[in-house]
Protein backbone atom coordinates (compact mmCIF):
# COMPACT_ATOMS: atom_id res chain seq x y z
CA UNK A 1 0.00 0.00 0.00
CA UNK A 2 1.22 3.48 -0.86
CA UNK A 3 1.95 5.78 2.07
CA UNK A 4 -1.10 7.88 2.81
CA UNK A 5 -1.22 11.55 2.07
CA UNK A 6 -2.20 12.98 5.42
CA UNK A 7 -2.78 16.43 3.93
CA UNK A 8 -6.20 15.05 2.94
CA UNK A 9 -8.57 15.50 5.85
CA UNK A 10 -10.29 12.16 5.30
CA UNK A 11 -7.01 10.31 5.65
CA UNK A 12 -6.44 12.00 8.95
CA UNK A 13 -9.94 11.33 10.19
CA UNK A 14 -10.46 7.75 9.17
CA UNK A 15 -8.43 4.58 9.41
CA UNK A 16 -7.53 3.67 5.77
CA UNK A 17 -8.35 -0.03 6.19
CA UNK A 18 -11.73 0.74 7.67
CA UNK A 19 -12.39 3.21 4.89
CA UNK A 20 -11.62 0.65 2.18
CA UNK A 21 -13.80 -1.93 3.93
CA UNK A 22 -16.69 0.52 4.06
CA UNK A 23 -16.42 1.23 0.33
CA UNK A 24 -16.23 -2.50 -0.42
CA UNK A 25 -19.25 -3.19 1.80
CA UNK A 26 -21.22 -0.47 -0.03
CA UNK A 27 -20.46 -2.23 -3.30
CA UNK A 28 -21.71 -5.53 -1.88
CA UNK A 29 -24.91 -3.89 -0.69
CA UNK A 30 -25.35 -2.27 -4.09
CA UNK A 31 -25.05 -5.70 -5.68
CA UNK A 32 -27.52 -7.21 -3.20
CA UNK A 33 -30.00 -4.44 -3.94
CA UNK A 34 -29.80 -5.35 -7.63
CA UNK A 35 -28.25 -2.09 -8.74
CA UNK A 36 -25.87 -2.27 -11.72
CA UNK A 37 -22.18 -1.91 -10.98
CA UNK A 38 -20.40 0.85 -12.91
CA UNK A 39 -16.96 0.37 -14.47
CA UNK A 40 -15.54 2.33 -11.54
CA UNK A 41 -17.27 -0.03 -9.08
CA UNK A 42 -15.75 -2.99 -10.89
CA UNK A 43 -12.29 -1.44 -10.77
CA UNK A 44 -12.66 -0.96 -7.03
CA UNK A 45 -14.00 -4.49 -6.59
CA UNK A 46 -10.94 -5.88 -8.40
CA UNK A 47 -8.72 -3.91 -6.11
CA UNK A 48 -10.48 -4.83 -2.85
CA UNK A 49 -10.85 -8.51 -3.75
CA UNK A 50 -7.06 -8.84 -3.86
CA UNK A 51 -6.20 -6.34 -1.13
CA UNK A 52 -5.14 -8.34 1.95
CA UNK A 53 -5.89 -5.40 4.22
CA UNK A 54 -9.58 -5.64 3.32
CA UNK A 55 -10.29 -8.51 5.68
CA UNK A 56 -13.46 -10.50 6.09
CA UNK A 57 -13.77 -9.22 9.66
CA UNK A 58 -13.60 -5.54 8.60
CA UNK A 59 -15.98 -6.20 5.71
CA UNK A 60 -18.46 -7.75 8.14
CA UNK A 61 -18.26 -4.76 10.47
CA UNK A 62 -18.61 -2.33 7.57
CA UNK A 63 -21.54 -4.26 6.09
CA UNK A 64 -23.36 -4.33 9.44
CA UNK A 65 -22.61 -0.64 9.95
CA UNK A 66 -24.11 0.31 6.56
CA UNK A 67 -27.15 -1.89 7.08
CA UNK A 68 -27.73 -0.47 10.56
CA UNK A 69 -27.37 3.02 9.19
CA UNK A 70 -29.98 2.29 6.53
CA UNK A 71 -32.36 1.01 9.20
CA UNK A 72 -31.69 3.52 11.96
CA UNK A 73 -30.50 6.66 10.19
CA UNK A 74 -27.18 8.45 10.42
CA UNK A 75 -25.06 7.73 13.43
CA UNK A 76 -23.43 10.54 15.34
CA UNK A 77 -20.23 8.55 14.90
CA UNK A 78 -20.40 8.67 11.10
CA UNK A 79 -17.64 10.70 9.54
CA UNK A 80 -18.67 10.40 5.92
CA UNK A 81 -22.00 12.14 5.31
CA UNK B 1 11.21 -11.10 57.29
CA UNK B 2 8.83 -8.64 55.55
CA UNK B 3 9.11 -6.22 58.50
CA UNK B 4 12.87 -6.42 58.23
CA UNK B 5 12.67 -5.82 54.49
CA UNK B 6 10.42 -2.79 55.00
CA UNK B 7 12.82 -1.32 57.55
CA UNK B 8 15.63 -1.45 54.98
CA UNK B 9 13.85 0.69 52.42
CA UNK B 10 14.66 4.40 52.07
CA UNK B 11 12.30 6.76 53.85
CA UNK B 12 10.46 9.61 52.17
CA UNK B 13 8.76 7.71 49.38
CA UNK B 14 6.27 4.91 48.97
CA UNK B 15 7.11 1.37 47.88
CA UNK B 16 5.02 -1.50 46.63
CA UNK B 17 6.34 -5.04 46.79
CA UNK B 18 4.45 -8.10 45.58
CA UNK B 19 5.04 -11.35 47.45
CA UNK B 20 4.42 -14.53 45.49
CA UNK B 21 5.42 -18.20 45.67
CA UNK B 22 4.58 -20.09 48.85
CA UNK B 23 4.85 -17.14 51.25
CA UNK B 24 1.32 -15.75 50.73
CA UNK B 25 -0.11 -19.25 51.28
CA UNK B 26 1.99 -19.68 54.39
CA UNK B 27 0.76 -16.34 55.75
CA UNK B 28 -2.90 -16.63 54.77
CA UNK B 29 -3.75 -20.32 54.60
CA UNK B 30 -1.34 -22.79 56.14
CA UNK B 31 1.67 -21.83 58.31
CA UNK B 32 3.25 -25.21 57.63
CA UNK B 33 3.67 -24.42 53.92
CA UNK B 34 7.16 -23.20 54.54
CA UNK B 35 9.78 -22.40 51.97
CA UNK B 36 13.47 -21.51 52.02
CA UNK B 37 12.82 -18.20 50.34
CA UNK B 38 10.35 -15.37 50.01
CA UNK B 39 9.76 -14.53 46.35
CA UNK B 40 9.15 -10.85 45.71
CA UNK B 41 9.11 -8.38 42.86
CA UNK B 42 8.77 -4.64 42.72
CA UNK B 43 9.17 -1.67 40.40
CA UNK B 44 11.83 -0.41 42.82
CA UNK B 45 15.03 -1.08 40.87
CA UNK B 46 17.37 -1.02 43.85
CA UNK B 47 15.46 -3.62 45.85
CA UNK B 48 17.86 -6.43 45.03
CA UNK B 49 20.88 -4.32 46.00
CA UNK B 50 19.27 -3.42 49.32
CA UNK B 51 18.45 -7.07 50.03
CA UNK B 52 21.96 -8.21 49.17
CA UNK B 53 23.60 -5.43 51.22
CA UNK B 54 21.53 -6.52 54.22
CA UNK B 55 22.69 -10.11 53.78
CA UNK B 56 19.14 -11.35 53.13
CA UNK B 57 19.61 -12.46 49.54
CA UNK B 58 20.15 -15.76 47.78
CA UNK B 59 23.12 -17.71 49.21
CA UNK B 60 23.36 -15.25 52.08
CA UNK B 61 20.85 -16.59 54.58
CA UNK B 62 19.08 -19.87 55.37
CA UNK B 63 15.78 -18.11 54.91
CA UNK B 64 16.33 -15.60 52.16
CA UNK B 65 14.56 -13.12 49.92
CA UNK B 66 14.54 -13.90 46.21
CA UNK B 67 14.04 -10.70 44.26
CA UNK B 68 12.48 -11.68 40.95
CA UNK B 69 10.60 -10.03 38.14
CA UNK B 70 6.88 -9.81 37.55
CA UNK B 71 7.63 -12.04 34.55
CA UNK B 72 8.39 -14.87 36.96
CA UNK B 73 4.86 -14.82 38.35
CA UNK B 74 3.09 -16.60 35.53
CA UNK B 75 -0.52 -16.81 36.49
CA UNK B 76 -4.03 -15.66 35.67
CA UNK B 77 -4.43 -12.26 33.99
CA UNK B 78 -6.99 -11.50 36.71
CA UNK B 79 -4.53 -11.70 39.56
CA UNK B 80 -4.22 -7.94 40.16
CA UNK B 81 -7.97 -7.65 40.68
CA UNK B 82 -8.05 -9.86 43.75
CA UNK B 83 -5.04 -9.20 45.91
CA UNK B 84 -4.78 -8.40 49.59
CA UNK B 85 -2.31 -5.88 50.87
CA UNK B 86 -0.59 -5.09 54.13
CA UNK B 87 1.19 -1.87 54.91
CA UNK B 88 4.38 -1.80 56.93
CA UNK B 89 5.87 1.66 57.37
CA UNK B 90 6.19 3.21 53.89
CA UNK B 91 5.87 -0.09 52.05
CA UNK B 92 2.73 -1.83 50.83
CA UNK B 93 3.11 -5.57 50.45
CA UNK B 94 0.77 -7.12 47.90
CA UNK B 95 -0.34 -10.72 48.38
CA UNK B 96 -2.00 -12.43 45.41
CA UNK B 97 -5.08 -14.57 45.98
CA UNK B 98 -4.36 -18.26 46.70
CA UNK B 99 -5.97 -19.30 43.38
CA UNK B 100 -3.38 -17.20 41.53
CA UNK B 101 -0.55 -18.67 43.58
CA UNK B 102 -1.83 -22.17 42.78
CA UNK B 103 -2.17 -21.44 39.06
CA UNK B 104 1.42 -20.20 39.05
CA UNK B 105 2.47 -23.41 40.81
CA UNK B 106 0.77 -25.45 38.10
CA UNK B 107 3.48 -24.31 35.66
CA UNK B 108 5.96 -26.52 37.46
CA UNK B 109 3.91 -28.80 39.74
CA UNK B 110 6.66 -30.33 41.83
CA UNK B 111 5.79 -32.41 44.90
CA UNK B 112 5.93 -29.22 46.96
CA UNK B 113 3.45 -27.54 44.62
CA UNK B 114 1.10 -30.51 44.87
CA UNK B 115 1.24 -30.22 48.63
CA UNK B 116 0.21 -26.57 48.31
CA UNK B 117 -2.86 -27.61 46.27
CA UNK B 118 -3.81 -30.26 48.82
CA UNK B 119 -3.33 -27.93 51.74
CA UNK B 120 -5.27 -24.98 50.29
CA UNK B 121 -8.18 -27.21 49.29
CA UNK B 122 -8.20 -28.96 52.68
CA UNK B 123 -8.20 -25.65 54.56
CA UNK B 124 -10.55 -23.60 52.41
CA UNK B 125 -12.54 -26.02 50.26
CA UNK B 126 -11.39 -24.07 47.21
CA UNK B 127 -10.74 -24.15 44.35
CA UNK B 128 -13.39 -26.67 43.49
CA UNK B 129 -12.92 -28.55 40.26
CA UNK B 130 -15.38 -26.29 38.44
CA UNK B 131 -13.73 -23.16 39.83
CA UNK B 132 -10.27 -24.29 38.75
CA UNK B 133 -11.43 -25.23 35.25
CA UNK B 134 -13.04 -21.80 34.84
CA UNK B 135 -9.96 -20.03 36.13
CA UNK B 136 -7.67 -22.02 33.85
CA UNK B 137 -9.89 -21.21 30.88
CA UNK B 138 -9.43 -17.53 31.69
CA UNK B 139 -5.69 -18.12 31.83
CA UNK B 140 -5.62 -20.20 28.65
CA UNK B 141 -2.53 -18.49 27.26
CA UNK B 142 -0.48 -20.25 29.92
CA UNK B 143 -1.14 -23.42 27.94
CA UNK B 144 0.74 -22.17 24.88
CA UNK B 145 3.97 -23.97 23.97
CA UNK B 146 7.16 -22.52 25.43
CA UNK B 147 9.63 -20.45 23.45
CA UNK B 148 12.71 -22.25 22.13
CA UNK B 149 14.84 -20.20 24.51
CA UNK B 150 13.12 -21.32 27.71
CA UNK B 151 12.86 -24.47 29.69
CA UNK B 152 9.41 -25.62 28.84
CA UNK B 153 6.56 -26.07 31.29
CA UNK B 154 3.71 -28.18 30.07
CA UNK B 155 0.55 -26.87 31.72
CA UNK B 156 -1.67 -29.36 29.93
CA UNK B 157 0.41 -32.28 31.10
CA UNK B 158 0.58 -30.87 34.62
CA UNK B 159 -3.22 -30.66 34.65
CA UNK B 160 -3.36 -34.31 33.62
CA UNK B 161 -1.08 -35.10 36.56
CA UNK B 162 -2.93 -32.90 39.03
CA UNK B 163 -6.51 -33.93 38.38
CA UNK B 164 -6.45 -37.59 39.47
CA UNK B 165 -4.48 -36.68 42.58
CA UNK B 166 -6.68 -33.79 43.66
CA UNK B 167 -10.07 -34.34 42.07
CA UNK B 168 -9.99 -38.12 41.62
CA UNK B 169 -10.59 -38.29 37.87
CA UNK B 170 -8.75 -37.97 34.58
CA UNK B 171 -9.03 -34.73 32.64
CA UNK B 172 -8.53 -33.88 28.98
CA UNK B 173 -7.22 -30.29 29.24
CA UNK B 174 -7.57 -29.73 25.51
CA UNK B 175 -11.28 -30.59 25.52
CA UNK B 176 -12.26 -29.18 28.93
CA UNK B 177 -10.05 -26.12 29.28
CA UNK B 178 -8.38 -24.99 26.04
CA UNK B 179 -11.11 -25.58 23.44
CA UNK B 180 -13.94 -23.91 25.44
CA UNK B 181 -11.72 -20.91 26.20
CA UNK B 182 -10.73 -20.48 22.56
CA UNK B 183 -14.38 -20.75 21.55
CA UNK B 184 -15.30 -17.93 23.95
CA UNK B 185 -12.40 -15.85 22.59
CA UNK B 186 -13.42 -16.44 18.97
CA UNK B 187 -16.98 -15.41 19.73
CA UNK B 188 -15.69 -12.26 21.40
CA UNK B 189 -13.74 -11.30 18.29
CA UNK B 190 -16.93 -11.51 16.29
CA UNK B 191 -15.45 -13.62 13.50
CA UNK B 192 -18.01 -13.46 10.68
CA UNK B 193 -19.53 -16.64 9.30
CA UNK B 194 -20.19 -15.01 5.97
CA UNK B 195 -17.39 -14.95 3.37
CA UNK B 196 -17.57 -11.36 2.15
CA UNK B 197 -14.21 -11.63 0.47
CA UNK B 198 -15.52 -14.42 -1.77
CA UNK B 199 -18.61 -12.32 -2.51
CA UNK B 200 -16.33 -9.55 -3.79
CA UNK B 201 -14.71 -12.05 -6.14
CA UNK B 202 -18.10 -13.43 -7.21
CA UNK B 203 -19.34 -9.95 -8.02
CA UNK B 204 -16.49 -9.52 -10.47
CA UNK B 205 -17.51 -12.65 -12.41
CA UNK B 206 -21.04 -11.40 -13.04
Amino acid sequence: MKPLDFSHELNRLMDPYWRKARIAARLLIKREDGQPLSPRDRRLLTRFATDSSVTNRLLDQAYCSHRARKRNGCSILDIIP
Amino acid sequence: MLRRLASLLPQGREFQITVFGSAPLQIAVDPTLTSADVDVFSDFEDLNDIVMRAGLGTNQADFYIQVSSELNFRTSPRWKDRTQSARISNCTFIFPHPIDILIAKLNRLDEKDLRAFRSVIAKTGHPTEIELIKELQLAVDLFRPSFDEEQGHDMANNCRRLWPLIYGREIDPRAEIIAPALKIRREGYGEPVRDYKQELRDALKE
